[in-house]
């Protein structure tokens, strides 16, 4: 069962998709630091209607927009908004001027266009295949690795669905043409991985379940580990153990009342189980190891944030049980 | 009954409503709290159905039934709770949401015509329209949900929405649908009957032609044959679509709905029911209350700020020295000191924890009080909330009267 998993720096485009509220968002970034900091040129797309990446990393931070910009040294990040990238898409790839940026902004075009079907997944996809190409002046590949924020709304699995509903259903012409190289890269498992963002929490799990095996029989993209997000120490538990062989009339000054500690603590614990017993759930349930992110209980921003934590995302996956991992705590205060 | 009107208090949308709408981004318990607010309302005398949708059928379980599906099965509360005087007279039903496609229902609903409802269901275009766009099984669960209310065999319906990313779909798909049967150039392109080719898109002007054109290169060759076809096709329909969202939009916004909002002590859910709260008030939604599940217990009196301000390190310093000696006297010096420290930093990392979720809770419940609502509080329960004594207990915190239930803002946080 256990199968040798590449590094995540040796793939070439990452697409992290997971429901919202997993953390996705803060996952990429961190994934995309970690890479920067390994030195590969890489770049950070984000495809949701709200950006939120750059706030990750500046604490005054001004919007990437579509051209984006270096976030850091190594680290290039952009927003892909479909319109913007459709405009782009109709002046390079289909050749049309002016003339065409009126068409696309009528009220009745973008009425018809709601009724084109995956155009807006298309389009983003098609942006990135493009960035994908991308050579810099000696002719090397202008990134190393790129990593996607995919669209929260239906697993993300439509957005990668869409290049092969497109090729069959559009019959010839530019857009058959770019959804097939499209469709090509998302379907090589060499180079493209989806990396699955979860929480250890019961219904995360199921989605996870479901996302991943429609990955597997509809979608044919690579998939080899489960990102677990939020993921709590055993120190609670630990902790509750400790505090229980206590005297029940302890005097401590700030720390409270012994019997109190306790409660608390037990309460924590009863959390951190169910967290680690859902861990092995969705292991088990989808046959894939993990790796967990540990939950930052003092917070996180990306100015404190972006310590030497970032490493946890490419640290090797793991199965669950194999040996208990401890996820590191020492928190920041 | 309460300053807030009457109209606009859970306490009432579970005494008067004949619809209570439970919404909110996924993760946060919504069909937990559903199903909890019907148990209340069932204790309150009224006939009351639960519309759930529940992957992990827990919910099922919970409620003494082999499996929910798309049929009402009467839920046995006094077996489930024996001595709960409350639920001797209490009914209350349940059933799962068919979130299955809806739309393909409607066309067979609408159409008699089998060549025609092929011909509709094979067009890609109503393939996308039906399933990708419109948020089709939020629009199954208002059809579905208006269905039940005509019957006539409910006092309250209660509807647990499917987690979605976008607050209203359910609200928007009928309504987007309808807006694009209505559009000038549908309309323009389908009242000639000559619309069902290519040439007839070919007849209008050149600005026209020339968007078509820019439209099939983006959309692909055969897009335009598929959009006339489509919109041939449902010509006949759109006045009985147009009908069937106007109802669905009824229901939702009628007089006797009420949404509650339900969000977690997440920054992340936060944010999420900030923006369900505008897009309510943009469609003029009914908002009755905003729920704060599972927050986790506070059990000391000051609150956690306060408590983080008094452990200064001195302080946590000396309290450490003494966790250690407690200890030490069974343990070596070191190892006691060790884990004396770790007793420490956990109590401190739960304190952050419910730090953060009040302060988070906080923002949230100022935001709600200018609409004049209340945001209700319910606290994270030990065990397994899924089981009827634990929607028994989430019940007794949100339940009318009872005095559980913190309202935030209102008071400080107490054990």
């Amino acid at each position: 069962m256990t199968t040798a998993t590449r590094s995540l720096l040796d793939y070439r485009l990452i697409v992290v998709t997971g429901k919202g509220g997993t953390g996705k968002t803060v996952v990429s970034s961190q994934l995309a630091e970690a890479a920067r900091r390994a030195g590969r040129r890489v770049l950070l797309a984000e495809t949701a209607t709200t950006e939120s990446i750059a706030p990750l990393f500046e604490s005054n931070p001004r919007p990437l927009g579509y051209q984006g910009r270096e976030l850091r040294p190594g680290l290039h990040a952009l927003h892909i908004d479909p319109h913007e990238a459709l405009a782009d898409y109709a002046r390079i790839q289909i050749g049309l001027g002016a003339v065409t940026d009126r068409i696309l902004q009528t009220e009745t075009f973008q009425q018809l266009l709601e009724a084109a079907p995956g155009w807006r997944e298309l389009i983003i996809l098609g942006k990135i295949w493009h960035l994908e190409q991308k050579k810099d002046a000696s002719g090397r590949p202008l990134y190393d690795l790129l990593i996607v924020d995919a669209p929260a709304t239906g697993h993300g699995l439509t957005f990668l669905d869409v290049p092969r509903v497109v090729q069959h259903a559009v019959r010839a012409g530019p857009l058959s043409r770019h959804a097939s190289w499209v469709e090509a890269l998302v379907h090589d498992h060499d180079r493209t991985l989806m990396l699955p963002v979860t929480l250890p929490e019961d219904l995360p799990v199921l989605e996870t379940k479901e996302l991943i095996d429609r990955a597997r029989s509809d979608i044919d993209i690579g998939v080899d580990r489960i990102i677990v997000n939020r993921m709590p120490s055993r120190r609670s538990s630990d902790a509750a153990s400790d505090v229980a062989t206590l005297p029940a009339d302890l005097d401590l000054e700030c720390l409270p009342p012994v019997s109190m500690m306790k409660t608390l603590l037990e309460h924590s614990a009863r959390r951190d189980d169910l967290a680690f017993e859902q861990r092995e759930r969705v292991a088990r349930l989808c046959s894939m190891p993990v790796v967990d992110l540990p939950f930052q209980a003092r917070g996180f921003t990306g100015d404190s944030g972006w310590t030497d934590d970032v490493d946890w995302i490419i640290a090797p996956p793991r199965w669950p049980g194999e040996s208990t991992t401890e996820v590191g705590h020492e928190a920041h205060s | 009954m309460s300053a807030n009107g009457p109209a606009r208090s859970l306490e009432n949308g579970l005494r008067e409503a004949r619809v209570l709408v439970c919404a909110g981004t996924g993760g946060v318990g919504k069909t937990t709290i559903a199903a909890s607010l019907a148990i209340q309302a069932a204790m309150l005398g009224r006939r009351t159905l639960v519309l759930t949708i529940d992957p992990a059928r827990r919910l099922a379980d919970a409620l003494g039934l082999d499996s929910l599906d798309s049929k009402p099965a009467p839920v046995d509360l006094v077996r489930l709770a024996p001595g709960h005087v409350d639920l001797e007279d209490a009914s209350l039903e349940a059933m799962m949401l068919d979130a299955k496609p809806t739309f393909d229902r409607l066309i067979f609903r609408l159409t008699s015509d089998e060549a025609e409802r092929d011909r509709i269901l094979d067009n890609r275009i109503y393939q996308h329209l039906s399933s990708a766009l419109a948020g089709s099984a939020e629009y199954a669960a208002m059809e579905q949900v208006h269905e039940l209310v005509h019957s006539h065999r409910y006092d309250l319906i209660v509807v647990d929405t499917p987690p979605s990313d976008h607050a209203l779909d359910f609200l928007r798909a009928p309504r987007r649908l309808r807006e694009f049967l209505e559009s000038r150039f549908v309309h323009t392109l389908v009242r000639p009957a000559m619309s069902a080719s290519r040439i007839g898109f070919r007849l209008f002007g050149r600005p026209l032609h020339r968007m078509l054109g820019l439209l099939e290169r983006i959309a692909g060759v055969g897009f335009l044959d598929d959009l006339s076809e489509f919109l041939s096709a449902i010509d006949g329909l759109s006045q009985g679509f147009r009908e069937r969202a106007t109802r669905v939009e009824e229901v939702l916004l009628g007089k006797d709905t009420g949404f509650v909002l339900i969000s977690s002590a997440n920054q992340g859910a936060n944010q999420s029911t900030i923006e369900f709260m505008s897009e309510l008030e943009t469609f003029r939604v009914p908002l009755i209350a905003v729920v704060v599940n599972r927050i986790r217990p506070w059990p000391l009196d000051r609150s956690p700020t306060l408590f983080l301000e008094g452990c200064t390190d001195e302080a946590l310093a000396r309290d450490e020295a003494r966790i250690a000696e407690a200890f030490g006297q069974r343990e070596d010096a070191s190892e006691a000191e060790g884990d004396a420290h770790r007793v420490s930093q956990a109590i401190l990392d739960y304190a952050h924890i419910c730090e953060a979720e009040l302060r988070t809770v906080e923002a949230l419940a100022d935001h709600v009080a200018r609409t004049r609502l209340r945001c209700l509080a319910v606290p994270e329960l030990p065990g397994d909330v899924d089981r009827m004594d634990g929607l028994l207990a989430i019940g007794s915190v949100l339940r009318p009267g009872s005095e559980p239930a913190r309202r935030i803002g209102e008071e400080e946080r107490g054990p």
